[in-house]
């Protein structure tokens, strides 16, 4: 233990860390940084003065205690070791212990930066050490302790002060540098995020969970700190594996010295490849080599992330979404107790930390983003932590993938069926249809096209056929093929199939022919039953008898129900699926399971003998045929369309007119159906609609909730192969759901729905996975195709132990799903069409919903392509033209994480299709490519043809057409800036500005304003126009065109008017010596006259912060400002700030002077070079000497035009010297600040609103985005919508 | 160490004379029994193609005998 209390070291530079919390602490908000608290529990063999004692030795010992943080001219922080103690130890009443230690909060300029508490009682006493986080962490706090515990016991403690680490030299850490960015960027290893809540946004709400697992549990984990560190990341790697279906994959990995006098926390990610059959000691092994691995490089994550930050589209959490700290509780002497929780920082969407205790146990702490995760999915990932924890050192045998996640009541209960305990008849379905002819004989049965049946006839006509049939040589096991149209003859026929025990196969005539002769000969179709007039759409030759209606080949025959016995197991019908590859597939199914299936749905729909539906689903669905069945074996009746497709008047009216209670209807219809009843409001009312099909979303489901008047709704999900809607979602109109699509629900009757692994293992709520059904609910397999029947039915490995049944079989649906909260199952996508990005999987269907909840977009499709060798996701949408690519864009950034925005979005009049009406996946047109046939328009004229040629060779489009809109077609604002300033070198006379591109986005629109020499001239530009709320202004950051606002204007209220202000810089001659007040005098003339006596709000990004500041003080008598968005507001750095006098090595200035001087001889800015700096005081050119000193590359000669690298670093010392002169006054307003995290972590000199409005709150830190992202961030989008909103008290 | 290959599978046929394949690696479910050596996944799903000719469950073969 060291007693060296002298201070050898004064004024130290901060490490990263340090400054990056002095950042935070800056602008108010040291989140995710938590002030750092010592609690320990004294015995009471010590008396309050022995405590006294020891801690005021304590503090003498700890130079931490000495520490400042001072405050430099620019912002930065040095550490400060003062020779005075200036901390004392406070005695406080116990019962306001915890609290006073809880309040203690530290101010970095005022200081002292720590306390020490001391309370007694009769049951011992407590000493309590809070500390500002830049001093203190867990290793500070533990070398504390120990301090106490040696004063107080006055026994050397073992521990052993490990020295400050030696820096690494600068190739070192470039060395590093460059090994941790190969590993972030590599897209084959997944940051893995948690599952997400539908529309979630990363907030800064955090949430609290915990879970305790005793020493008993645990017994095989060791007491060995590495050991159990690795044991505890093996166990999340494994979890994580099992939740994103990644083996290679990433967390960040915290790691604190244990004993230390300076903050050393810091994360590093690990990146782990697992194997899915290894043991768990093998992936122990794994773990430990890549832990070793990675701190054998350590490097200051603070770096890392800069440097991944710079780059477009990195992660948020660059170190890991994911975060895991394992700490182990302090070794100390008998008496003492800690009684701390680990603090470290709460970095990641989840922060977990798992903390060893002395007696062997383990309490596993969640700290995560409470708007983003569920609570409850937390919960769980604890409780899955702790079970492959304990099961992998209990069972090292079982492959990882292998450790159930679930247990068996949990996967009894999500998988269970809607309840029902009712008996069903064992008697086949149409033995229950044709009881009704003999119980209700005159009731009627069917009506279609003018004509309607009673049960009896329906009866007596179906026996009479079925009596020719058996006369045929149908029995158990032949199929019959009914090729008649739908209506009251084809469901006559199909009886008679079933009734002569036979299978029945329809065929709807007027299909493709290919796809009927198949299924005509596919299945060795014994018997046809059909229509004269579709004989010659037979396949020639057809071995099959052929029975014509038209003939009544049944009119000999009696009209008594025909005597055939009909096993379980033989065959009710075979329905070809519409495979969109491959011959269409025979589904056959049971008459057992179909007789279930039936029964266990009617009670579900609540079907009775007063049920009337309205099946509209065609005959080739399995769906339709269920849909007629239902009614009429409970005695109702159904009312079959006829004839072609029904417009939704015609629907709709057949409805009324026959009186229907219950409709069936395909979910792409409902739609239509909806739409119509809501024009016309001609809707009857129904009991029931039942839809499905297709998914059905949110604004689908509202838009029929509200208009159909239909209290009861169900969303069927099945494929053929588990006999028709094995899964129901059934809820009262109004429902609301979170999701893409409707829950699929529950399974129906004797059956199971599960949604499982790759491994075949149940995933937790919320993970994505295959959905199975199984149960006997399954058809028996597809004709003629053993290998595809054994492919796609397997093995149920969970019947023998949930319900006792062995042998049971699974169907592998291909579709992709989750269970929700609520035990009802989500589709999410098919598994043929997952695709994966960079490492995420990605289900194209989630894009494809929010694509359909835009106006106008009526179909959409999302789509990885691979177009020479480049993946990107590209989405297509059936739109009306009006409907701008750029805006679908901005809406689903607004929406989507930034891992599912496809790379392109194209707008198509309608989707290419095959000649079986099937999407033509092939003809979709390459993204870029221009559809609409007015584009690509060739230039007329001189200036046309000059101005095209300055856009395609900017832009890098040589399709580009006269027509075309500058920033639908990849124009930015960088390229912005450069066409302007080369459209403004050719046309001088007209002097365009970014307003004018705005305005007139086109070629010929803007040439026809140099024809008529009128630019816009104005210096505001309505982003968006419209709007009945308070308008907001945006002030212009350095350089910027306005645009970069945009993606804000999309995020916020659709109602809110947004208006952006023409960087200054960009906008005119620049006038020298000019000051802010004048740079804002336009725009305050513009508000002024525009919003005079009205509320307002304002934002300023950059250095646009002051420009906003200013223009309130000129403003806030005249106009009521709301709020003021202050987002990534500097003060002068050190560079520039007044009194930061900057410092030389000998010889070094005047050398920089001849630099100066040899590079002015050179620019083509000289003039305007010479005149900033003639316009310096002594002070200012010493800064920009030391400036230009620390430039890395040569000093630009590229100028004057806008964009170039010279202009652009005129422009910058020109901002600096205005800004220089401008004092930030106090005002009150309200005042809402914002700050990049890389901008905290660079320690940039953030201005802290506090300072100068009474009004103003801390800083909201936005993570993962840097100083020229912040903009364009979602997170940072939803947090100043909701505090617009609050501002606007709406 | 070794582990189980997840590449391998096996055929197995229940008492319902229906046929299936499985992951080696994997128990068999209860009632399902193995036919022959793991193999590749195409090489199962082609013995079953040669194995099982009548789809028929065995209670319905009965009845119908």
């Amino acid at each position: 233990m060291t007693t060296d209390t002298t201070l050898p070291h004064t004024h130290l530079a901060p490490s990263h860390a340090e400054a990056q919390i002095c950042a935070h602490d800056q602008v108010g908000q040291l989140a995710p940084f938590v002030i750092q608290r010592l609690h320990l529990a004294i015995d009471p063999r010590w008396s309050a003065s022995d405590i006294c004692r020891a801690a005021t030795e304590m503090i003498a010992h700890n130079p931490v205690f000495a520490t400042r943080l001072v405050r430099q001219a620019g912002g930065a922080f040095r550490r400060k070791e003062t020779a005075s103690h200036q901390i004392t130890v406070s005695e406080v009443p116990i019962e306001e212990f915890e609290i006073t230690l809880k309040k203690a909060r530290f101010s970095l300029d005022a200081g002292p930066l720590a306390a020490v508490y001391v309370g007694s009682g009769v049951t011992g006493s407590l000493l309590g050490v809070a500390l500002h986080p830049v001093l203190a962490d867990r290793g500070v706090l533990n070398q504390i302790a120990a301090h106490f515990a040696q004063a107080l016991t006055q026994e050397s403690t073992s521990f052993e002060d490990q020295p400050e680490p030696i820096p690494e030299s600068a190739e070192t850490e470039r060395k590093r540098l460059e090994h941790w960015r190969k590993l972030l960027q590599d897209p084959e290893i997944l940051n893995v995020r948690l599952p997400q809540r539908y529309n979630g946004k990363e907030g800064t709400f955090r949430g609290h969970a915990q879970l305790s697992i005793d020493a008993e549990t645990l017994s095989q984990f060791g007491t060995d700190a590495t050991t159990a560190e690795t044991a505890i990341a093996t166990a999340l790697g494994i979890v994580l594996m099992r939740y994103s279906g990644q083996s290679r994959l990433r967390f960040a990995l915290g790691e604190t010295r244990p004993f230390s006098q300076r903050r050393s926390e810091d994360l590093l990610p690990l990146c782990l490849a697992l194997t899915p059959y290894a043991s768990f000691p093998s992936a122990l092994r794994h773990t430990a080599g890549a832990i070793s691995e990675a701190r054998a490089r350590p490097l200051s994550s603070a770096q890392l992330v800069q440097d991944m930050l710079r780059r477009d589209g990195a992660d948020r959490h660059v170190m890991g979404a994911v975060t895991l700290h394992v700490v182990g509780d302090q070794s100390l002497p008998e008496g003492l107790r800690r009684l701390d929780p680990p603090q470290p920082a709460t970095q990641g969407e989840c922060l977990l930390i798992a903390q060893r205790h002395q007696d062997g146990g383990l309490t596993l702490h969640a700290n995560y983003a409470r708007d983003l995760l569920e609570p409850a999915l937390i919960e769980r990932l604890l409780t899955h932590l702790a079970r492959v924890l304990c099961t992998g050192l209990k069972e090292p045998e079982l492959p990882v993938a292998r450790i159930p996640l679930l247990m068996e009541d949990e996967l009894d209960h999500l998988s269970a069926p809607y309840t029902d305990d009712a008996e069903n008849d064992p008697r086949p379905v149409h033995d229950l249809i044709a009881d009704h002819a003999r119980l209700t004989p005159e009731k009627t049965a069917l009506i279609s096209d003018g004509e309607s049946w009673s049960h009896d006839r329906l009866n007596r006509s179906a026996n009479q056929l079925a009596h020719h049939l058996i006369a045929r040589g149908v029995r158990a096991e032949v199929p019959v093929a009914i090729m008649v149209e739908r209506g009251i003859d084809a469901v006559m026929a199909i009886l008679a199939a079933l009734k002569a025990g036979g299978a029945y196969i329809p065929v709807e005539p007027d299909h493709p022919e290919s796809r009927n002769h198949h299924i005509l000969t596919d299945a060795g179709v014994a018997v046809v039953v059909t229509r004269r007039r579709y004989l010659n759409r037979l396949p020639q030759g057809i071995a099959a008898h052929v029975l014509c209606l038209d003939d009544e080949p049944g009119a000999d025959q009696p009209e008594y129900n025909p005597e055939v016995p009909i096993h379980r197991d033989q065959i009710a019908y075979i329905m070809y699926t519409s495979g969109s590859t491959g011959k269409p597939k025979g589904v056959a199914v049971e008459h057992g399971p179909l007789s279930d299936h039936l029964q266990d749905t009617a009670r579900v729909y609540e079907m009775s003998a007063e049920s009337r539906e309205l099946p509209f689903l065609p005959f080739s669905s399995d769906g339709g045929h269920e849909r007629w069945m239902n009614p009429l074996m409970m005695g109702g009746s159904a009312v079959i369309p006829h004839g072609p497709l029904w417009t939704p008047e015609q629907t709709l009216a057949a409805m009324r007119t026959h009186g229907c209670n219950n409709a069936s209807i395909p979910t792409t219809y409902l739609q239509q159906l909806a739409e119509w009843a809501r024009e016309t409001g001609e809707a009857p009312d129904m009991r029931l609609y039942s839809f499905g099909g297709e998914g059905l979303a949110q604004s689908t489901f509202d838009l029929l909730s509200d208009e159909l008047r239909a209290p009861l709704l169900i969303n069927g999900y099945g494929p053929t192969e588990t006999i028709m809607t094995p899964m129901v979602w059934k809820v009262r109109a109004g429902t609301k759901f979170e999701g893409a699509y409707a829950p699929l629900g529950r399974a129906v009757g004797h059956r199971r729905a599960y949604v499982l692994d790759a491994n075949m293992m149940p995933c937790p709520i919320g993970v994505v996975g295959e959905i199975h059904l199984g149960g006997e609910g399954v058809a028996r397999g597809y004709v003629n195709r053993p290998g595809t029947t054994a492919e796609r039915f397997i093995p149920d490995p969970f019947a023998p132990d949930l319900d006792g049944r062995d042998a049971a079989r699974l169907y592998k649906s291909g579709d992709l799903g989750r269970w929700r909260e609520d035990g009802t199952i989500e589709f999410l996508g098919r598994v043929d069409l997952q695709v994966k990005l960079n490492g995420y999987r990605i289900e194209p269907g989630e894009i494809e919903a929010a694509l359909l909840e835009q106006t106008g977009v009526s179909e959409a499709l999302v789509l990885l392509r691979e177009d020479d060798g480049h993946k990107r996701l590209v989405g297509y949408v059936v739109a009306p033209p009006q409907v701008r690519e750029e805006d679908l864009m901005r809406a689903l950034e607004a929406r989507l994480p930034r891992h599912m925005i496809p790379a392109a979005i194209v707008v198509l009049d309608r989707m290419p299709t095959n000649p079986n009406a099937k999407l033509d996946r092939t003809a979709l047109p390459l993204p870029g490519t221009r559809q609409n046939a007015t584009k690509n328009v060739v230039p007329e004229g001189e200036t046309e043809t000059t101005m095209l040629r300055i856009w395609r060779t900017q832009i890098g489009n040589s399709a580009l057409g006269v027509t075309d809109d500058f920033f639908a077609c990849g124009g930015k604002s960088l390229i912005a800036l450069k066409v302007i300033a080369e459209m403004r070198k050719h046309w001088p006379a007209t002097p365009l500005t970014i307003a004018d591109l705005f305005d007139a986005p086109t070629v010929r629109q803007l040439a026809a304003r140099i024809a008529t020499g009128r630019s816009t001239g104005r210096q505001a530009i309505a982003l968006r126009g419209t709007g009945h709320r308070p308008i907001l202004y945006c002030f212009p950051g350095l350089l910027v065109s306005t645009r970069e606002y945009m993606r804000l204007t999309a995020a916020l209220d659709a109602d809110q008017p947004v208006t952006g202000f023409l960087c200054h810089s960009l906008n005119e001659e620049k006038r020298l010596n000019v000051s802010v007040p004048e740079v804002v005098a336009d725009y305050v003339d513009h508000i002024r006259r525009e919003s005079k006596g009205h509320p307002c709000a304002f934002l300023g990004w950059s250095w646009g912060g002051l420009l906003a500041w200013e223009a309130a003080r000129q403003l806030h008598d005249d106009v009521d400002i709301q709020m003021v968005g202050m987002v990534d507001v500097c003060d002068l750095g050190r560079d520039f700030a007044p009194g930061a006098v900057p410092e030389f090595a000998p010889g070094e200035r005047e050398q920089l002077e001849v630099d100066l001087r040899r590079w002015l001889a050179q620019t083509r800015m000289r003039p305007q070079w010479d005149a900033l700096i003639d316009a310096m005081d002594e002070l200012c050119y010493a800064q920009f000497l030391r400036f230009i000193g620390n430039e890395a590359d040569p000093l630009p000669i590229d100028g004057p035009e806008v964009s170039s690298r010279e202009h652009t670093f005129w422009v910058l010392i020109d901002n600096a010297l205005v800004f220089r002169r401008y004092q930030v006054s106090r005002l009150d307003i309200p005042v809402c600040s914002y700050s990049a995290g890389d901008s905290l972590s660079r320690g940039l000199n953030l201005l802290d609103w506090r300072r100068y409005s009474p009004r103003a709150s801390a800083a909201t830190v936005v993570p993962g985005t840097n100083h020229l992202h912040i903009i364009g961030d979602q997170m940072f989008h939803a947090q100043f919508r909701t505090d617009l909103d609050q501002a606007f008290d709406v | 160490m070794t582990h189980p290959d997840p590449e391998l599978w096996i055929c197995v046929k229940n008492t319902e004379d229906r046929w299936s394949v499985w992951p080696a690696a994997l128990p068999v479910p209860a009632g399902w029994q193995a036919q022959g050596a793991p193999e590749c996944h195409a090489d199962c799903l082609a013995r079953v193609e040669q194995n099982w000719r009548d789809p028929r469950p065995a209670a319905l073969k009965e009845a119908m005998a």
